[in-house]
């Protein structure tokens, strides 16, 4: 019986073994293998073999790295460290255009990643940041949706505490404590909030000067920043100081920008009686303010999350059961103070949060930017494949491995990403004041200073960007097989990689097509945004926000100014109304409530911005103040009341005092800005009971504006001789949400020319790769007869199909993102035709043409008889 | 290297190696071994054993001829050196010398 050991266990042994040792280790192995298969039987011998195979497993009889071998592979580094040097030199232009595409997706992930860097180590700083979190609820109106609000109603603040055991500390902060310091006759605005004493219990910012506890001792006293001394009071100590309001500075903290994502300038007191509660009125006890209230606790240490969010349960249930004006629902729920950034976005931020979006979207910037880049790299290496296989092919048969293949092309990258590295940083240093004026919000939690570990952080990143962009022609040289190389009998293999770097080209451009597409698509949008008829007057038109008291006064006064032609006054901005405000019984069933947008106005209203009317007229000119009141009503409201547009004028609509008699429908007058979503109803009231605010709206002679402004200042100085004239034009303050906007699409550009300039690096490395391989083919077309025209298409047809594709890609995406996800929310969404895409594409295959014709014209242009003078 | 110290398991396959003279391979010591000591001796560990041996100089090796009950393998034929009979000689010696001193009484009742 003639048997063999198990293979297996053979080549196990084989692999690990020293090569020395193997010919008297496994002879003495089966020498004793075949001896038991002689005495024992088959399964014997095997389990002995085995169990020795398994004994041998031991450092002296494994294979070592000697010596020799690791000054080898120390050598080897440093050959292919000097082997990239020598390539990435002499390949200047495809070097340069890797270097700067993958420097530019660095650069602006770096922009990324240090914003989610900071905004993860945002309010890291107060102690126990762990336990503190905030109170937020979900508000349920009547008409409108669930919308999650950051601001609490006033109330339930008040008996958060004594409702909740688990609470350790609760501070309320109310915001909208603005003041100001008189410097040099210049007037400096300064935004703050107020607070309780626990606020300073549960977050510890720095002192600068002064104890800021000492505020809640003297109910005239604020604290205020850093930044605000510094820029008010430079040099000088700003204890003592004060507010044109009369407040005196008792102590200085350190400014929480960048390290909080709460935003205050100045704080205020809101413990006494006197600053804050006392001017609370009426309307705010009905649990229908929820604008500028926010809760923060900090959990006793036995409690946790989950339990506090339980206990909230309850306690929005008996919220809900106090008395509510407005009738609306709130879900009260808590919120990590460390996941605010990064949380649910919601409304009334007291500062500035990224977002779980906004988060997302920096992600994906992120994998898109450097997956571009990468393609790139990918997509040249794996072109000058046929150039380089030469080289490859001797190093193989001189011995190289396919690892040592793979290291010397990854090293290539990985030196190649490190050039990138210090470019992008540079680029970074260099373009972050710039970034930084884009987003105006963000800079208040957003550190552009570089630290170590972001610095770290990034070299990982790039090493890793390097590996991943490397490794697939890096495995593409190794897998060339030498012989076929040197023998023309041994036949190649068709390269499948002209197909994937056709799918990489392909997608480059699709995205590329994509960003042209969608910007051109947001700037007509923009347009159409700014050109949307308001259906109301806004040129010369001016907003000054006095108070009740001296609002008919300052009418009058205003009125006597030359150049002034009407006046009115009124409780909100038309154009930008809050959401309810007004309630009345439905004139359908008489027991639903049914609450729309409401403006207050005297009769001079339609003097003012002129809006138009369907039918019936505006105010009579002898309104009274009594519980009878005109109103004017948009379309919406009649939709919402069932009334056709004949019947509506006379119609009453009643609540438990009042009757609105409806005297005029509106034409196509907005009520909110247009990002808002379709209209909302609205009604606007004679009269001047209620006023929440009280604006007057002039209308100034177009001719002397000059004139009328100071003769303005003058009449308002007369009754607020403390206060300043702050007029603001009424289209200025209706255009506010659209600068908001328009930075946004600022950043996305920015974006978008980056993907594109990225790609169109790519393409340009291509097309001169092209041109230089492809000259002496070129050259022996013309001798044959072939024409300029012919050669031009020839070399075109590689880049125009792919555009082709991209474009029919990229179109229906654009258009359905863009349709669905961005214009949605618009009052006056575009309806992007054909037209727009052609453009788009027009635009992005001429650009790419003439980076790619600038290249093949000179080829195709060449003297054959030059070209192939040596051949 | 770990100096010249003569381990116990050392020994005894430099012993063995003596013992088999001319006949000294692998198998042969991890057999003689085994049936002297009743141990079951690996392989392996039989070569960690050779393989510090020839480190210290004790042992040398050659291979003989190729045979086919090995699968063509040759075997790797161990010899003792001099320095290799020395560092027994001098064990031996450590030893004897250790035993003449040890007293009658103690070793009668490590005996009981």
């Amino acid at each position: 019986m003639k048997g063999h050991p198990p293979k297996f266990w053979t080549t196990l042994l084989k692999w690990f073994c020293q090569e020395q040792l193997f010919e008297e280790l496994q002879g003495d192995l089966e020498e004793v293998y075949l001896r038991t298969l002689r005495q024992t039987g088959q399964s014997r011998a095997n389990a002995f073999y085995r169990k020795q195979v398994i004994s041998l497993i031991r450092p002296s009889v494994f294979k070592k790295p000697r010596k020799f071998q690791k000054l080898m592979m120390l050598s080897l580094f440093k050959m292919n460290l000097k082997l990239a040097m020598r390539n990435l030199v002499r390949h200047k232009v495809f070097s340069a255009v890797n270097i700067f595409g993958l420097a530019a997706a660095l650069c602006v992930s770096l922009f990324m990643v240090n914003m989610i860097y900071t905004g993860i180590h945002i309010d890291k700083q107060h102690q126990d940041a762990n336990r503190i979190h905030r109170i937020v609820n979900y508000v349920t109106s009547v008409n409108g949706g669930k919308q999650l609000y950051a601001s609490l109603p006033f109330q339930a603040i008040d008996i958060l505490k004594e409702d909740i055991p688990d609470l350790e500390q609760v501070t309320h902060i109310k915001r909208g404590f603005d003041g100001s310091f008189k410097i040099n006759g210049m007037s400096i605005r300064v935004r703050g909030i107020k607070v309780d004493s626990a606020f300073f219990d549960i977050f510890n910012f720095q002192v600068i000067a002064g104890n800021p506890l000492s505020i809640f001792s003297d109910i005239n006293s604020v604290i205020i920043t850093d930044e605000v001394a510094d820029r008010c009071f430079p040099g000088e100590n700003p204890i003592g100081k004060q507010t044109e309001e009369g407040f005196i500075v008792k102590a200085v903290l350190a400014s929480p920008r960048k390290k909080s994502h709460l935003q205050f300038e100045m704080i205020g007191q809101l413990e006494k009686l006197g600053s804050g509660r006392t001017n609370q009125n009426a309307y705010e006890h009905q649990l229908t303010h929820y604008y500028s209230d926010y809760a923060y606790v900090k959990l006793k240490e036995s409690s946790s999350p989950e339990a506090l969010d339980a206990k909230l349960e309850s306690f929005s249930e008996k919220v809900n059961t106090l008395t509510n004006f407005d009738k609306h629902q709130y879900r009260f729920v808590s919120q990590p103070l460390t996941n605010i950034i990064f949380g649910e976005v919601s409304f009334n931020e007291p500062g500035t949060v990224v977002g779980s979006d906004g988060l997302v979207t920096f992600l994906v910037m992120i994998t898109v930017m450097l997956l571009l880049a990468s393609f790139n790299y990918t997509n040249l290496s794996v072109a000058r494949a046929t150039q380089r296989t030469k080289e490859i092919g001797i190093r193989k048969v001189s011995g190289s491995s396919n690892g040592q293949i793979i290291l010397q092309v990854l090293c290539e990258t990985l030196v190649l990403s490190l050039f990138s590295l210090i470019i992008g940083l540079s680029m970074y240093k260099a373009f972050s004041d710039d970034f930084m004026t884009l987003i105006p919000q963000m800079s208040k939690i957003f550190d552009p200073q570089l630290n170590l570990n972001i610095i770290l952080l990034f070299v990982g990143f790039t090493f890793i960007t390097g590996i991943i962009a490397g490794t697939f022609p890096a495995v593409f040289f190794s897998k060339i097989n030498a012989l076929s190389l040197f023998n023309p009998r041994i036949k190649h293999k068709k390269l499948s990689f002209l197909t994937m770097r056709k799918v990489l080209i392909t997608f480059q451009l699709t995205l590329s097509m994509f960003c042209i597409m969608f910007m051109i698509l947001l700037q007509k949008q923009v347009t159409l945004l700014k050109t949307s008829p308001k259906g109301f007057e806004t040129e010369n038109r001016f907003i000054v926000r006095t108070d009740l008291a001296r609002a008919t006064l300052m009418k009058s006064a205003f009125l006597s100014v030359p150049g002034v032609e009407a006046v009115t006054l009124t409780s909100d901005i038309p154009g930008e109304l809050s959401n309810g405000g007004v309630s009345f019984f439905s004139p359908v069933d008489n027991d639903t409530s049914i609450i729309v947008s409401s403006l207050w106005a005297d009769e001079a209203f339609d003097e003012v911005i002129s809006p138009k009317l369907l039918d019936g007229r505006f105010f009579s000119p002898d309104i009274v103040d009594g519980l009878h009141k005109e109103v004017l009503v948009n379309e919406k409201l009649l939709n919402l009341i069932n009334t056709d547009l004949a019947d509506a004028v006379g119609t009453v609509l009643k609540d438990r005092q009042n009757e609105y008699k409806i005297v005029g429908v509106l034409d196509g007058m907005v009520s909110h800005n247009v990002f808002m979503g379709s209209d909302l109803p609205f009604m606007i009231i004679s009269g001047k009971a209620q006023y929440k605010q009280s604006i007057l709206l002039l209308k100034a002679d177009a001719g002397s504006l000059a004139n009328t402004m100071t003769g303005l200042e003058a009449a308002w100085k007369e009754l607020h001789p403390d206060d300043r004239f702050l007029p603001e034009t009424l289209g200025g303050f209706l255009e506010r949400p659209m600068l908001e906007f328009e930075n946004i699409i600022k950043v996305l550009r920015f974006l978008a020319v980056t993907i594109i300039a990225i790609s169109l690096l790519g393409q340009l490395g291509i097309a001169l790769y092209n041109a230089e391989t492809r000259t002496k083919e070129i050259s022996i077309r013309k001798v044959l007869g072939a024409q300029l025209q012919s050669i031009l298409r020839l070399l075109l047809k590689g880049t125009v199909i792919p555009i082709l594709i991209a474009s029919v890609i990229a179109a229906p995406l654009a258009h359905l993102l863009f349709t669905q996800g961005m214009a949605a929310s618009f009052r006056v969404p575009l309806r992007p035709g054909p037209w727009l895409f052609i453009q788009a594409i027009l635009l992005l295959a001429t650009v790419i043409l003439f980076v790619v014709v600038s290249q093949t014209w000179r080829v195709a242009r060449l003297d054959p008889a030059q070209t192939l003078r040596n051949e | 290297m770990k100096g010249t110290y003569l381990g116990e398991f050392q020994e005894l396959v430099l012993l063995t190696i003596l013992v088999l003279a001319e006949n000294a391979y692998g198998v042969t010591i991890q057999d003689e071994l085994g049936s002297r000591t009743g141990r079951n001796i690996s392989r392996g560990a039989l070569h960690t054993a050779l393989t510090r041996l020839d480190e210290k100089g004790f042992i040398t090796s050659e291979y003989g001829g190729a045979t086919a009950e090995r699968g063509g393998r040759r075997k790797r034929f161990y010899k003792v050196t001099d320095s290799g009979t020395k560092a027994l000689e001098e064990s031996k010696m450590l030893r004897d010398q250790l035993w003449s001193e040890v007293p009658q009484v103690s070793l009668q009742k490590a005996g009981n």
